[in-house]
């Protein structure tokens, strides 16, 4: 297990080089020129933009710029050229939000979703199974925006009982999960209604799957009840191509959820990633690759891991 | 189970009527955070929105545009007109509680003038500044501390607009920048928790959420009256409307034209409305063989249906002949807009040498300098992918159709747009582009200079050069009657409009809807909406 979690490790590093050299050459390469961005087009005849870009080092060679961001990156001194501050801090002063909603939704999404995936696949093509699938369906095929913008029409302008933007009370100075409560729901519902179908549909095919094994077959023949079978044996099967697929969306919310942080005016990732696009934040665009890539590289191998405890039959090595 | 789930759903029927806005907090939306609260190094219009009340200048424009002591109590000028000698108030203070001095304004002037400087605000006119900049003087002459409350700045050269550029000038903070060297200065603290001298101080700025001020006690002016004041970053310009129905906040000035009239309809909610800040406008290459000449410039002024632009590119707004601002006295208002009139368009055009001879909707050259007979009038318009730009291109298109000229759209990323697109000299393709104008400078001269002055900043843009204005304009600061000096403004900017290195197209409005029990002082642009804000009080 050391061993396999030492050579995964050791494995991330190209891979890690890999990512970040590529963002790197892509945003150098675009067009676009980031000092131009750092002022309004009336001010550019008054500054000195190639001695900014000396200051900014761009006036170098890219193998150059190259290896001194990933220097400054690993100190923590890569310093955006909009803000000038320390990347990181950037995107750190960002995470809060993100992670809470990225983790609220994948809760959700796991509890609304596996109970509805199980009883379809116990019952499938029955009318529960259809509406769900139907229902789930329909939830993905509505844009994000829209759902969004409905719902802020309908909770917060028609009802007035949900605020509509925002993640706390203006005036509240912590962040109280009670006064907070308010805040979380739409943005969360929307999220949840993204992930579901994924969440529905692998579990269900998945679960069917297994229903159909000999095993359980054997389980059933062997007198066990439904639910000991069901849940001791089946589940637990079935539930390893969730555990990926977790795997898999997590990091990506981590990344950033655009629209609906966009929408509900949540101070997260997603929004700082496109204006960094915009104004070619070349420190800020890489630290947040990185930022996922590694995001990414971890939570394979923690599903990994999990594998081998969910399914003792799995062995790393 | 059930009982939880009915306790929260009560929770938040609840909750949210606690937030409604309270009589010493005022709530202002804006769809973005400031880049920065570090005057010589914020970029967007949003930062300045900010930092008028977050810091001082020795003197600034009151609300009817006329320059009035802000810091300095009083000043004189010396008799050829270079010396301009600054009294500072003796009860002014920073927000830590130090004095203001004079060593404050030879510092700002000092930063804004050092070889490492990148900031926006460096003034070659001030005496010495070129030569510290450059490197072979270690201060700058020009500006000298007499006292601790008097400092003098001395100009090049007489300068009637002298006190309107050092109006535009926020002063820094000696003792706590002095310290800090010049190059990093963009990234000190001073950009995210400043130390100004305004009437409102920052207690916190929570990243994309909101920055909270309050009112600044020592204030060396009049104390704000409403005693916070929080700018709430709420990036869905739709949403506005619903946060100031709901009492979640208190002004926006970002209200969508297709929302304004229902907002006017919403009890508590009062609206105000005028020329907007920002403007819409086509340059072209005149060095281009295809808009060389005036005429086809002109024919494209006339085949234009600007109205109908204004309503696809964002609904209320007024025609516009140039980028000076309604409301400023340098403004030409005897300008009159060029109508929309294709058959006219038709009739330049044919005069300038560009027939549809084989009938194919598309005229062809003949004997157009620059080109080969029979070539199809087809250019590209090159515009950045921002809606209000875009969509009207395809009007553009259209109406241009109409006459005979084909036009291809091209719809460029903000970035590279200016950066590489737009300049004639960058760009040998580039025949025109639609954009705009953002910002509303007062006074107007530095952003007509740039563009029209031969050889200045915005020249490779057009590549139009005109001796008469160039003159004009570059004699304007010297002119020290006002009227005199408008007049110049003025024949400059007919010139333009009969020339036509730009077509002004139209000028957006600034819609803004607030809670009717907000007293706002007589408000005529959008950045005097943000200056008055300690002049704001809640009555009602």
């Amino acid at each position: 297990m050391q061993q396999y979690l030492l050579r995964r490790l050791l494995q991330m590093v190209p891979v890690f080089i890999g990512i970040t050299f590529i963002t790197f050459l892509m945003i150098s390469l675009a067009p676009g020129d980031p000092v131009v961005s750092l002022f309004p087009p009336e001010v550019l005849d008054r500054v000195d933009l190639d001695l900014l870009r000396d200051q900014l080092g761009l006036n170098d060679p890219l193998p150059t710029q190259y290896v001194r961001m990933m220097g400054r990156f690993f100190s923590g001194e890569l310093v955006s050229f909009a803000e000038r501050r320390p990347a990181i801090d950037l995107i750190f002063a960002r995470l809060f939000p993100t992670l809470l909603f990225s983790g609220l939704a994948i809760v959700c999404a796991l509890i609304i979703g596996l109970p509805v995936a199980i009883i379809s696949a116990l019952k499938p093509y029955s009318l529960f199974d259809n509406v769900s699938t139907v229902s789930v369906l329909t939830g993905l095929s509505l844009p994000q925006f829209w759902i969004a913008l409905i719902l802020v029409l309908i909770f917060s302008e028609r009802l007035r009982i949900l605020p509509s933007s925002g993640i706390r009370p203006i005036s509240a100075s912590s962040y109280d999960p009670i006064e907070m409560f308010p805040y979380l729901i739409m943005p969360t519902f929307v999220l949840v209604i993204g992930l579901l179908p994924s969440v529905v549909r692998y579990s269900r095919s998945s679960m069917i799957d297994v229903l159909s094994q000999d095993y359980v077959r054997t389980a059933f023949a062997k007198g066990l009840a439904n639910r000991t079978v069901w849940v001791r044996h089946a589940l637990r099967n079935a539930i390893l191509p969730v555990v990926t697929l977790v795997g898999a969306i997590f990091p990506l919310l981590l990344g950033g959820a655009v629209v609906v942080e966009t929408i509900f005016g949540i101070p997260g990732i997603g929004r700082l990633a496109v204006r960094s696009a915009q104004v070619r934040d070349l420190p800020v665009i890489l630290s947040l690759n990185i930022f996922t890539a590694v995001l990414i590289l971890f939570s394979n191998m923690i599903t990994d891991v999990l594998y081998t405890t969910l399914d003792p039959r799995i062995r790393l090595g | 189970m059930k009982r939880i789930l009915l306790a929260l759903f009560i929770f938040a029927l609840i909750l949210p009527l606690g937030i409604s806005a309270q009589d010493d907090t005022v709530v202002v939306l804006w769809p973005t955070q400031p880049d920065s609260l570090f005057p010589d190094f914020a970029v967007t219009a949003t930062a300045g929105y900010v930092i008028t009340n977050v810091y001082s200048r020795l003197v600034a424009p009151d609300l009817t545009g006329a320059i009035v002591g802000d810091l300095a109590s009083g000043w004189e000028v010396s008799a050829d007109q270079l010396t301009w000698t600054f009294t500072l108030r003796d009860n002014a203070t920073w927000h830590d509680g130090t004095p203001v001095t004079a060593a404050d304004v030879k510092f700002t002037f000092e930063v804004s003038s050092d070889p490492a400087y990148t900031g926006g605000s460096f003034e070659a006119a001030i005496a010495g500044a070129v030569a510290k900049q450059s490197g072979e003087a270690d201060e700058v002459s020009g500006v000298q501390v007499i006292d601790d409350h008097t400092v003098s700045i001395t100009t090049t050269e007489p300068n009637a607009l002298a006190l309107s550029t050092i109006a535009q000038r926020w002063i820094l903070p000696a003792h706590v920048l002095s310290d800090v060297p010049v190059a990093d200065l963009a990234g000190s603290e001073q950009a995210t928790g400043p130390i100004g001298t305004g009437p409102y101080r920052v207690v916190e700025w929570r990243t994309d959420e909101a920055i909270i001020l309050e009112a600044f006690a020592d204030y060396h002016g009049h104390v704000a009256s409403i005693a916070n004041y929080i700018w709430k970053v709420v990036p869905e310009i739709s949403t506005h409307y619903t946060e100031l129905v709901t009492g979640a906040a208190d002004i926006s000035t970002s209200i969508r034209a297709e929302d304004f009239e229902s907002i006017k309809d919403e009890p508590g909610i009062a609206t105000l409305q005028f020329p907007g800040v920002n403007l819409t406008n086509i340059n072209f290459n005149t060095a281009s063989p295809y808009f060389s000449d005036v005429r086809v410039r002109q024919a494209v002024a006339y085949a234009l249906n600007r109205e109908s632009m204004i309503a696809v590119g964002g609904g209320a707004g007024t025609l516009t002949v140039s980028q000076v601002h309604p409301s400023m006295p340098e403004f030409n208002s005897d300008i009159v807009p060029y109508p929309y009139d294709p058959d006219t368009a038709a009739a330049l055009l044919e005069e300038a040498g560009w027939i549809d001879a084989d009938g194919d909707g598309v005229r062809e050259s003949h004997m157009v300098e620059g080109l080969d007979d029979g070539t199809p009038f087809s250019v590209e318009l090159g515009t950045w992918s921002n809606p209000l730009y875009s969509l009207p291109a395809q009007i553009i298109q259209q109406n241009l159709a109409d006459v005979g000229l084909g036009v291809e759209i091209s719809v460029i990323d903000f970035n590279v747009y200016f950066s590489e697109y737009l300049t004639a000299t960058n760009n040998p393709e580039f025949q025109f582009g639609m954009s705009g104008w953002f910002n509303l400078v007062l006074p107007p001269h530095s952003d007509l200079a740039f563009n029209f002055v031969e050889g200045s900043g915005g020249y490779a843009r057009t590549l139009w050069a005109n001796d008469r204005v160039t003159e004009l304009l570059t004699n304007a600061p010297t002119i020290f009657d006002d009227a005199e000096r408008y007049a110049a403004y003025h024949e400059a900017q007919a010139i333009v409009h009969e020339e036509l290195p730009y077509l002004y197209l139209s000028r957006l409005d600034n819609l803004i809807a607030y809670d009717e029990n907000l007293v706002l002082p007589d408000i005529g642009n959008l950045r005097d909406v943000f200056t008055s804000i300690p002049q704001w009080s809640w009555g009602g």
